[in-house]
């Protein structure tokens, strides 16, 4: 009788040295995780915008300056062994985390504060849940999910229960971006 | 230079005389959309059996003249003009639409007052949204999406902000469903005995 030997688990290493080649990869515990021809469309391009703008503006106004606000699909590794590699659309690491690591890395090897993903078209549900789910077990302390279709911020923490904001309210950032405030609305640009 | 073709407009009548081949359809602005029908999973199906039977019992306790609840991908004919005749997962209709429709007809003629869909791993984003906007223009008055792996129901009324009820919470029927209640964790199964 023959055995089926399990498939190999990729490493990092591995996983960076793929094809550039536009198709959008994450590696889950050591699976790679193709999402197909992901197209950022104009409105997911204008909220990451928006949204990356007030992170940094808060950031700004914080004294001293302590962190960075990262975006454009921030690569993280967040676990190790297997390893888990992921794109952030919007991250805010610490002042630590960033003292870490040199200017040129492809991946930062530790947690951000907050990752901020924007929903593309193509998102399915599963991919979504398992990337919340990921996030806050590597040990990110709030995520949020900013649907700019429907107008909405979803914050979710580990062991609390999701919270919605909508865009006749103001998602505020406390405790983990302390004093961060933004009217939802704005992140959406222009009402059509 | 190759002309796009205009695309084939089909009638309810004529998707509905198609073979029961195990394929999902619905027309949507006149235009066929098909896909294999899958098994449902679990989740879906446990919890489109608990949000009917929440739904089924507070319609019970409203005066008469009752509507109906309808779980499983009922169809509805939502307009004719553009032809949309969409299946919903778990959708309330009134008594008088659900009086209008023709008894020999498979499907109901009409717009339920709540359209409820729930979220299934390979629903996309946008499909959700579609499907909320659709149901929001042809008249369906409250859309609830109902997330069975986050354990949300996100609340969609036409010219009205989104909100949702976590798990802890109780989801609220009023106005359009006067004085249904469920706690929210009560969708996704019976509490531990």
């Amino acid at each position: 009788m023959s055995t089926v030997a399990p498939p190999r688990l990729m490493t990092t290493e591995e996983f960076l040295a793929l094809p550039d080649d536009g198709i959008e990869r994450d590696l889950i515990r050591g699976v790679v995780k193709k999402y197909g021809m992901t197209r950022r469309n104009r409105r997911h391009s204008r909220t990451t915008t928006k949204a990356a703008k007030h992170v940094d503006l808060w950031l700004d106004r914080q004294s001293p300056r302590r962190g960075e606000v990262l975006c454009g699909d921030a690569g993280f590794q967040l676990l190790a062994d297997p390893d888990t590699t992921v794109g952030i659309d919007l991250a805010y690491i610490s002042a630590e985390v960033a003292a870490r690591f040199d200017d040129d890395v492809y991946l930062i090897e530790a947690a951000p504060i907050l990752a901020a993903e924007i929903l593309s078209p193509s998102d399915t549900h599963e991919d979504i849940v398992e990337k919340i789910e990921l996030l806050l077990k590597a040990g990110v302390n709030v995520v949020w999910i900013i649907d700019p279709d429907l107008r909405t911020v979803t914050v979710y923490r580990p062991d609390k229960l999701p919270i919605l904001f909508n865009a006749s309210q103001e998602l505020a950032g406390d405790p983990e971006l302390p004093g961060f405030r933004v009217k939802v609305a704005e992140l959406f640009g222009s009402a059509c | 230079m190759s002309t796009a073709e205009a695309p084939v407009l089909m009638t309810s009548e004529e998707l509905l005389a198609l073979p029961d081949d195990g394929m999902d359809r619905e027309l949507i602005r006149g235009q066929l959309r098909e896909r294999p029908m899958t098994l449902r999973n679990r989740w879906h199906s446990l919890t489109m059996t608990r949000t009917g039977r929440f739904l089924d019992v507070w319609l019970d306790s409203q005066p008469p003249p009752r509507g109906e609840i309808h779980t499983g991908d009922a169809a509805y004919r939502l307009s004719r003009d553009p032809e949309m005749t969409v299946g919903i997962d778990v959708a309330y209709v009134s008594a008088e639409v659900a009086a209008r429709s023709p008894r020999h007809l498979r499907l109901i003629e009409g717009v339920p007052i709540l359209a409820g869909e729930i979220l299934s791993p390979s629903d996309t984003h946008e499909n959700i949204v579609e499907r909320i906007q659709l149901f929001h223009d042809a008249g369906v008055q409250v859309v609830w999406i109902i997330d069975p792996d986050l354990r949300i129901v996100g609340v969609h009324r036409p010219g009205v902000e989104a909100i949702h009820f976590s798990a802890s919470q109780e989801l609220i029927g009023d106005p359009k469903l006067p004085g249904f209640r469920v706690k929210v964790a009560d969708l996704f199964g019976r509490a531990a005995d």
